[in-house]
């Protein structure tokens, strides 16, 4: 395993170096990597940065709103966390050839879309910020989050642990979030000045990782049926 | 049978006793160990009983658990639910219609909506459980919890709106109340009642209400780690109960199962009443079983008493069955041996008691018996008894020896036992005494049977060569006509042969007047000594004539019995009686001391007679008679040569040493000797030379026919022939006529006695008669007797 990881790491460097090389001195863009507690990346974490005090740059004030997809195939939401900014529209395609009742009862988007095959009839509008738990009524182990966003930085980290946000040189104030992550790291904002020069921002968390419920990741046997959990309760 | 039975001593009862004691100690062991075993036993199972009942129960209820817990989990998985409790703010109302369907459907008692942080969301019904309570086991399944003094099964259950979730969005809780979980099923199942407790507080049971209030754990009788058996009162009856925990982690919910005694130990109380039965049972068939045995036993027993009983009456078994027991058998084989002996011995003693040895004849007691018998038997029939004394028996003995004696009487009883032709019954009953009991019949006339008797005698006893004549006086008695008893002929018979002695004739019938002197003499002998004391006696005075001189020089003193009934006794009545009772020392005694004293009172009046005594034979045995004789001789001074002791030739025959030893004395103190009725008895002349006597008395009967009988006046002149050439002086005694008093006179012949001259006179009158008379004071007028 450390074997495993000092690869990594090595890997992670060189695809620094690749990275800053490549961006150079592009003005407006920051990655972010999360590490943990023993300095792995963290995969799937959303980091959001809000601008302080500026104005957000023309362009983003009046963003076009833009259109996700949170598919449904082989009975998992994909993908399994969705990142998107306030007025952002969502598609719920279902690819697989039964039906699916996916649903809402999160604050910020109540909303349901009764049994369906194939692409439903529209997307769904995401218009207040907050996270949005996704589920089936069908089967209960299938669970997709979306995060909206205020402000349109926001990214989720990949397979890495990195996420790169088009931030301009400026004060951002900087949350990450993730199922997996504990009260004290969700509770973190942290304030961050970008400066031209910068091209990388390292979090490290604080508390401990959760357990990874992400279905995508767990096999199918884990979701049988109730009864044995039962067992336990006398 | 029935006294001996109820006597606690007898055998059968002590078997009886000991079985029964044996019994109820061993039933009574066996009740109490065995009750107390199936009582242990019962309790055992009861306990096991109640186990499984506490599994049952405890199944049952985690069975309910179970689906409580699946109620809440599928209701809090339910879309709509989620839907409801996500709108729960906003629209309360359908959240708790919702949740109220769904309370029915699961058959719970409530359910309640709680936020994650534990805030009350909605309830079902009216009240609310505090969540603070609940938050400590909301992950830890069914347990109990409760409210409004009511017990619930209480099972919590996340609520995520999108399962997967991390954190739940809400809490379900629901509950049953126990009242519909603890119900008579149970009871039915378990056949307990059940009584369910928080703490002390019972708050539920099955069974009546009561139950909530009064039943409390007593007395505790087993325990183990939860569990508890208990008893207690209720309603006045003894009830069991056991007590177990089923709030799983919560140890102050406890459970009671109840039963009542009599219910709970039927099958104890069923056994006991039927061992009670199997032992009344056992102890009954013991009973009858020891009953049965002992008298098996003493049956036996009582047979072989009733033949000892036998035995001592003389009527002997002749098999005793042996049978029975080892015991019993040697018990019966005692007794038969034992009676084997008993009876040879019976013989023997038989043989010895009722039989003389010498003859072979019954003795007296068998002849006295057999006399008896025949009485009882045929008290119609006489009989006659006689009775046969040898004549001078003791002669053949003293002259013979006593062995030739003896054989005489053998041959005596072996002639007698030719009479009768065996119908007879022949005794040998004393000494020389014989008796014959002779039935009455024709051929046996009593005359004939007499005369055949008599001539069983004529002919000579052959004694190992000597030829012996042996005559015998016979006494006959006849039943019924002299006596109706046996003594009562015994007696007739032994006087008739008295009688007989008494006259020379070989026989005497029995005649009625014998027997009134017979009684006279057996009630005088008892009054003697009396009669001496009180001075019924009185001297009479005979005189003696000197033939020589026609006066009187002598007297003899003749002893009367001046008896107050009877009047006037002769000598001969009293003196043998006096002889055979031993009163004659005392008599003799007295009348020489009378005779002395009149003597002497004579003396003094100038009437000097030399005075003669009759002294017994028995009294010279004494040898103390010369001491008496001489103390009285100083005591008047009398001169001993004043005092003649008449004693007959037979005094010396008995006991001739002793005899002549007394006499010696006496003739050596100076007092004269005379031989008393020389002639009767059968001294030899040999005795006769040695008696130191100095005077002979020729009996009467030889004097009283002197006169007309040629052999009388032959033996008198050679017993004065005699006697003179012994130099004794020679008394003639009765005399009655002038010409036997010549004949005396012509054979020279001293003195003279009897009633010629004057029969016996009391002492005043005889003085009187002597100084009126021709034989006294005239010694110079002299004349002779012959001349008379």
């Amino acid at each position: 395993m450390i074997l495993y990881r000092n690869v990594v790491v090595a890997l992670f460097i060189a695809a620094l170096s690749i990275a800053m090389v490549s961006s150079g001195a592009t003005a407006g863009e920051l990655s972010f990597t999360i590490l943990d507690r023993d300095r792995n990346p963290v995969e799937g974490v959303v980091v959001s940065a809000d601008l302080i005090g500026g104005s957000l740059p023309e362009s983003n004030a009046k963003r076009t709103p833009q259109k996700f997809e949170v598919a449904q195939e082989n009975k998992r939401f994909t993908p399994y966390i969705l990142p998107i900014t306030v007025g952002d529209w969502v598609d719920f395609p279902n690819l697989d050839d039964i039906k699916h009742h996916i649903y809402s009862f999160s604050k910020p988007k109540i909303f349901e879309i009764n049994l369906y095959k194939g692409r439903p009839p529209e997307p769904v509008l995401f218009d207040k910020p907050g996270i949005v738990t996704i589920g089936c009524n069908i089967h209960d182990y299938m669970i997709a989050y979306i995060y909206v966003a205020d402000t349109p930085y926001i990214g989720k980290t990949d397979d890495n642990g990195l996420v790169t946000l088009p931030l301009a040189a400026g004060d951002y104030q900087v949350k990450i979030w993730n199922p997996r992550l504990s009260d004290e790291d969700l509770s973190r904002v942290m304030d961050l000045r970008v400066k031209p020069d910068m091209s990388l921002k390292s979090i490290q968390l604080q508390g401990k990782l959760r357990k990874d419920l992400d279905p995508t990741k767990l096999a199918d046997d884990h979701y049988d049926d109730l009864g044995g959990e039962l067992d336990g309760y006398f | 049978m029935a006294g001996k039975l109820s006597s606690v001593n007898s055998l059968t009862n002590r078997i009886l006793i000991f079985f029964i004691f044996l019994l109820i100690l061993i039933s009574s062991l066996l009740l109490t160990t065995t009750l107390r075993t199936i009582y242990q036993h019962s309790i055992d199972q009861l306990r096991g009983h109640f186990k499984t009942s506490q599994k049952v129960l405890m199944n049952s209820l985690e069975n309910d658990a179970l689906t409580l817990a699946r109620s809440v989990k599928l209701l809090s998985k339910d879309f709509s639910t989620k839907a409801l409790i996500a709108s729960g703010r906003e629209d309360p109302a359908s959240l708790r219609a919702a949740l109220g369907n769904h309370r029915d459907r699961a058959k719970a008692t409530f359910v309640m909506v709680y936020t994650n942080d534990g805030k009350p969301v909605v309830s079902t019904e009216e009240y609310q459980l505090e969540w603070v309570e609940l938050e400590s086991w909301k992950d830890n399944g069914v347990r109990f919890a409760s409210a409004e003094n009511r017990l619930f099964l209480v099972k919590s259950s996340p609520v995520f709106f999108v399962e997967g979730k991390a954190d739940p969005d809400a809490w379900l809780v629901m509950g049953t109340d126990m009242t519909l979980l603890i119900t008579d099923k149970l009871t039915e199942l378990t056949g307990f009642d059940v009584i369910v407790s928080v703490g002390e507080q019972p708050i539920i049971t099955t069974g009546p209400e009561e139950f909530l209030s009064s039943v409390s754990r007593d007395t505790i009788i087993a325990r183990s780690d939860n569990e508890s058996v208990f008893d207690f009162t209720f309603e006045k009856e003894g009830w069991l109960g056991y007590r177990f925990p089923v709030g799983w982690d919560d140890k102050t919910i406890t459970s009671t199962f109840v039963i009542a005694n009599h219910r709970a130990l039927l099958n104890y109380q069923n056994l006991v009443a039927k061992l009670l039965f199997a032992i009344a049972l056992l102890v009954g068939i013991s009973f009858v079983f020891s009953v049965f045995i002992s008298h098996g036993i003493t049956r036996r027993l009582w047979f072989l008493v009733d033949v000892a009983n036998k035995i001592k009456r003389g009527d002997y078994e002749n098999n005793i069955p042996l049978s029975g027991t080892i015991e019993v058998r040697s018990l019966a084989e005692a007794l038969e041996s034992m009676q084997d002996g008993i009876r040879k011995r019976e013989e023997e003693i038989n043989k010895l008691a009722f039989y003389d040895e010498l003859t072979g004849l019954p003795n007296r007691p068998r002849f006295i018996a057999i006399v008896r018998q025949r009485i009882l038997e045929r008290s119609g029939q006489s009989f006659t008894v006689m009775l046969l004394d040898i004549d001078r028996f003791k002669e053949v003995n003293d002259t013979l020896g006593h062995d030739l004696g003896d054989k005489l009487i053998q041959l005596i009883a072996k002639r007698l036992q030719s009479l009768g032709s065996g119908k007879f019954t022949h005794a040998h009953i004393g000494g020389d005494e014989f008796a014959i009991l002779v039935p009455q019949e024709d051929e046996f006339d009593t005359e004939i049977v007499i005369d055949q008797l008599i001539a069983l005698f004529q002919t000579p006893f052959n004694l190992d060569g000597i030829h012996l004549d042996v005559s015998a006086s016979f006494g006959v008695a006849s039943y019924p006509k002299d006596a109706q008893d046996t003594i009562g002929i015994m007696q007739c018979a032994d006087i008739a042969l008295y009688t007989c002695k008494g006259t020379h004739k070989p026989f005497a019938y029995y005649e009625s007047h014998r027997n009134v002197h017979s009684r006279m003499r057996l009630s005088l002998l008892s009054e003697l000594r009396k009669a001496i004391l009180e001075n019924q006696f009185e001297l009479y005075y005979q005189p003696k004539l000197d033939i020589a001189t026609g006066q009187v020089v002598s007297v003899e003193s003749l002893v009367r019995w001046n008896h107050p009934e009877h009047g006037l006794i002769p000598p001969d009545e009293f003196i043998q009686l006096a002889e055979q009772s031993g009163a004659i020392s005392d008599l003799t005694h007295w009348i020489i001391k009378v005779a002395l004293k009149q003597h002497k009172n004579w003396v003094e009046k100038g009437i000097e007679l030399s005075i003669s005594v009759n002294v017994s034979p028995i009294d010279l045995t004494e040898l103390k008679l010369h001491v008496y004789i001489e103390s009285l001789l100083s005591e008047f001074r009398i001169s001993p040569d004043m005092l003649v002791l008449e004693v007959t030739e037979n005094a010396v025959m008995s006991e001739p040493e002793q005899a002549l030893k007394a006499l010696d004395l006496l003739q050596r103190m100076g007092v004269k000797l005379s031989v008393d009725d020389f002639g009767t008895g059968y001294s030899s002349m040999g005795q006769l030379k040695d008696m130191p006597v100095s005077e002979l008395k020729i009996d009467k009967s030889f004097v009283l026919e002197l006169a007309n009988n040629e052999d009388d006046e032959t033996i008198v002149k050679s017993t004065v022939d005699l006697a003179h050439n012994l130099g004794l002086t020679v008394v003639a005694e009765g005399v009655e006529n002038q010409e036997s008093l010549d004949v005396l006179a012509k054979y020279e012949v001293e003195l003279a006695q009897g009633y010629y001259i004057s029969k016996p006179l009391p002492a005043e009158r005889f003085e009187q008669w002597l100084l009126a008379s021709k034989y006294w004071g005239q010694a110079d007028s002299h004349r002779s007797i012959s001349s008379q």
